[in-house]
């Protein structure tokens, strides 16, 4: 009898640690391991065993994934009408429809129950073929890595960025301006900014190594019922004859 | 009388051709056992393609010239050996689904190498967007302005967000997990519906290996977009009808609760693979009446059909219909323009050519026509032996002429041969401008019958049961010049990793972008109403969570403020009907010609010509007081316009 219902046992017991690793555990590795196979494999496998379906042995747990899949967005649907899309409303239809399902096939009539499909031969890989196996994977491994390592050094565009924002839009006291170093070398940077053409603040020599920035606060007087423009200009500092970056902002005067 | 052999020679090969075979082959005579060093060697093989085309890409990005050929080069052995030995005549069942298994892991791999950080193709920006927006808020239907369709169909998002919630995974994360196992199972279930439609696990695994042939194959149907699931659903509902039909399986709980789960979650997820699966299911229920099966079996297909059509019909309505809305102009002007291609009045569009003037090799021109060409031979060679195995207990033309007085048995041999038929009027849609993305979504449906029927013509014909290498070898060149000719009509040039294009998509994805799309959320807030060209537009949105203004929402032209030399007039217009808070001036779009076409909105060049900006067009802004300009990253400049846009 234990035998036979091994695979509701474990389907059930996943479930229930499933649900118990959502509401407890702040892993994303032990939650991968124990959520991936709950919402893509077993309500599918329980389900199948429910209904006494047979079929070969690849093909039986294929539909079992997908059976699961299509219960997932159909569960979503019925999670979405009660706003219940959340962590645990995921893991608690999931486990119910393994439970559920699971019950429905123990119930079963010994002669009603599904042929469960044989076990793949994978016993038969000698070790030999498991050193070629493994090599593959060390090699795929190594493709991705060389990969994510190129996608995420690669960087066509060195530049900086220069940014100037009011703490209020129409009658800013103070304003925020900033500048990120991305190109490929550490810079040095000096900033002006001027009020209506009249320099009002400057830093000089601000270095950043790449992939650093920097912010400024600046308070600002702004003259009544008039509007403002406040320019703020970043230069090269090793290249001060031209303006490098330059961004303003209107104020006042709404 | 020897005239009349001369005149009958050639009406004799070709009848020997085309015509249905006289004893239906298949099966091989015997297998050798399972071969696990085959199946290690072909894994390492893989990896080691795979490697090299991460090499390739390598060089791509650098702009060597030595990447493309590697990178078409490995495609190509990465699937020459692979197939050759699972369709090679004695290998056993479980070897050849072993290799497709490693097909379609090797297959994901192929397009998860081009990015494997992130969502970099177009399609997956839109769906990403509505995945960003489930997980949340917690709710399903939410506007994307990107495409409003999205929401409506949230089959993909809900799965890839049940991952996301339950686990702590990114989007992305979650989707590799989904995409992988999408295409483990969409292989498995083609091969265990093709093997129960007719017997034979070689002609299984040959209608496998065809259909990885198809041009949505790699990317389009591997990708983060809601095709990339219904193509599996649909293959599933399929291989569940399919099982039903086994005496076995003949169970009403069955039915109800294997089968429309399928069609029901294929309803929520992709409107036009639910219809395209509707069509299947009334054609084979029609069949079923047609042909000479009586008894319960063609009212549960009827059943089924039913479903297959009223469940999205029944969806679509409950959403309000946006389907007629999408899919209506797409069908009417591509049918329209089909139409007078045929009659002569118009043009195909340019082929091989993006609009950017970027041209296809002319090499892999050539594999795409060859490609083209080798399906044609197959369809020619396999159809009437395909219609022959339809009728039981008879073979060569007496099957043939039974087919044809609605005396089948085996109705989905039928189905079959008949959506091949399909394939010309799927490359007919390719020729035209409108009609492209009906004939790209057509593919992978239509391939369906494309691979059974050229399974058929290679197995009962080109490659019998005799195990010898020249026809292997034939028969595998034949199908990998068929797989890489798909990837090209599919993907194309762009399938090679580039240094930044204009208006290309994926190759106009990378991190200076990026940067600035994420600059936003940080320093302005999410939920800002942006106006930027289509590739800032993804990064904007997804990136930098804010709202997009586009044509196809709010119907405002916003190419009108980039492209106007001044901004009076239709420009201003723009700002204030879409209520624009920022607009993202891209400057690099001033260097080259849109690969896509267009740079803001589709039709925005009135003769149908793309120009690029002028530099000074985008950033005319600086000479109006009330603009602020509040970013400035050397390429890409940020612009503040809620003043002028509420001036008054």
């Amino acid at each position: 009898m234990l035998g036979r219902n091994a695979g509701l046992i474990l389907a059930c017991l996943w479930a229930a640690g499933a649900v118990a690793a959502v509401a407890a555990s702040g892993s994303v590795a032990i939650r991968v391991l124990a959520c991936v196979p709950l919402a893509l494999y077993w309500p599918g496998y329980a389900f199948l065993r429910a209904v006494g379906q047979e079929a070969s042995s690849v093909e039986w747990h294929a539909l079992a994934a997908m059976w699961s899949v299509a219960s997932l967005i159909l569960g979503g649907l019925l999670l979405n009408s009660v706003h219940l899309l959340i962590p645990m409303g995921w893991a608690a239809w999931l486990a119910a429809v393994i439970t559920v399902s699971s019950l429905v096939a123990a119930a079963r009539r010994p002669r009603d129950r599904a042929r469960l499909p044989s076990r793949h031969p994978l016993r038969a890989v000698s070790l030999g073929q498991g050193v070629v196996f493994a090599a593959a994977v060390l090699v795929a491994s190594a493709a991705f890595k060389f990969a994510i390592w190129d996608s995420q050094s690669f960087r066509q565009f060195q530049y900086t960025a220069f940014w100037m924002l009011p703490d209020d839009d129409m009658r800013p006291s103070a304003i925020t301006i900033g500048a990120k170093n991305a190109e490929e070398r550490p810079m040095r940077y000096d900033i002006e900014v001027a009020q209506d053409g009249r320099i009002v603040a400057v830093w000089r020599s601000l270095a950043l190594e790449p992939g650093e920035s920097v912010t400024k606060e600046l308070a600002i007087a702004l003259p009544p019922h008039e509007a403002s423009r406040i320019e703020a200009r970043l230069f090269d500092a090793d290249n001060r004859d031209r303006i490098y970056r330059k961004v303003w902002i209107e104020a006042g005067g709404g | 009388m020897g005239t009349k052999r001369r005149f009958l020679g050639p009406v004799d090969l070709l009848l020997r051709l085309i015509g249905p075979a006289a004893e239906p082959g298949g099966a091989p005579a015997k297998t050798t056992p399972t071969n696990f060093w085959w199946i290690a060697a072909f894994s390492l093989h893989s990896a080691s393609c795979l490697l090299m085309i991460a090499v390739a890409h390598y060089g791509g990005f650098r702009g060597h010239d030595w990447a493309s050929p590697l990178l078409w080069f490995s495609l190509a052995v990465l699937y020459l050996p692979l197939a050759m030995r699972a369709a090679w005549p004695t290998t056993a069942r479980g070897e050849r689904v072993a290799l497709l298994l490693l097909l379609a892991v090797a297959t994901y791999s192929v397009k998860l190498l081009y990015a494997p950080t992130s969502f970099v193709h177009f399609d997956e920006f839109l769906h990403w967007l509505t995945a960003m927006d489930i997980a949340e808020s917690h709710r399903l239907f939410l506007e994307n302005s990107l495409l409003p369709i999205s929401p409506l169909y949230p089959g993909l998002e809900l799965a890839a967000t049940a991952i996301t919630e339950m686990t702590g995974l990114s989007i992305f994360g979650a989707s590799v997990i989904l995409l992988v196992v999408f295409r483990v199972l969409l292989l498995c279930a083609l091969f265990f519906f093709y093997e129960r439609v007719c017997k034979s696990p070689r002609t299984a695994t040959v209608a496998c290996l065809v259909y990885a042939g198809n041009s949505g194959f790699i990317l389009f149907d591997n990708q983060f977009a809601y095709e990339s699931l219904a193509v599996v659903l649909f293959a599933f509902a399929l291989l569940a009808t399919a099982l039903f039909e086994d005496e076995r399986s003949s169970k009403p709980v069955v039915m109800l609760g294997l089968v429309v789960p399928f069609f029901a979650a294929l309803a929520v997820t992709h409107h036009m693979s639910a219809y395209f699966s509707a069509v299947f299911m009334l054609l084979l229920a029609l069949l079923g009446w047609l042909g000479s099966e009586r008894g319960t079996r063609r009212f549960s297909l009827s059943f089924f059909a039913a479903m297959a059509l009223l469940l999205p019909i029944v969806w679509s309505w409950v959403q309000g219909n946006p389907s007629a809305g999408y899919l209506g102009p797409i069908v009417e002007k591509g049918s329209h323009e089909l139409a007078s291609f045929v009659s002569g009045a118009s043009k195909a569009r340019k082929l091989f050519v993006l609009p950017s003037g970027l041209q296809t090799p002319i090499w892999l021109r050539t594999i795409s026509v060859v490609s083209l060409l080798l399906i044609v031979l197959g369809l020619s060679t396999g159809f009437m032996r395909s219609l022959a195995m339809a009728v039981e207990g008879r073979s060569g033309w007496p099957a043939l002429l039974e087919c044809l007085r609605l005396r089948w048995k085996r109705r989905w041999i039928v189905l079959l041969a008949l959506i091949s038929t399909g394939f010309p009027i799927s490359v007919g849609f390719r020729l035209t401008s409108a009609g492209w993305e009906i004939g790209n979504r057509m593919g992978p449906f239509v391939f369906l019958g494309v691979g059974f029927v050229v399974a058929v013509s290679i197995v009962q014909f080109w490659q019998t049961d005799q195990a010898r290498w020249w026809p292997a070898l034939g028969v595998g060149i034949a199908l990998t010049l068929i797989f890489v000719g798909g990837i090209i009509t599919g993907w194309g040039v762009p399938a090679q990793r580039t240094p930044y294009a204009v208006s290309a998509d994926a190759s106009s994805v990378e991190p200076m972008g990026i940067d600035a799309a994420l600059w936003t959320r940080q320093w302005l807030g999410q939920g800002n109403r942006f106006a930027s060209d289509r590739v800032n537009q993804l990064l904007l949105a997804t990136y930098g969570r804010q709202d997009i203004v586009t044509q196809l929402v709010e119907a405002v032209s916003t190419s009108s403020i980039f492209f106007a030399p001044t901004l009076p007039g239709d420009g201003l217009y723009a700002i204030r009907q879409g209520r624009i808070d920022y607009l993202l001036a891209d400057l690099r779009l001033t260097a080259a010609l849109p690969a896509v076409g267009h740079y803001y909105d589709q039709d925005e060049f009135p003769d149908g010509v793309p120009t690029p900006p002028e530099a000074s067009s985008l950033v005319k802004f600086d000479a109006i007081r009330s603009v602020n300009r509040v970013f400035d990253n050397g390429s890409i400049v940020i612009f503040d316009v809620r003043r002028l846009r509420d001036a008054r």
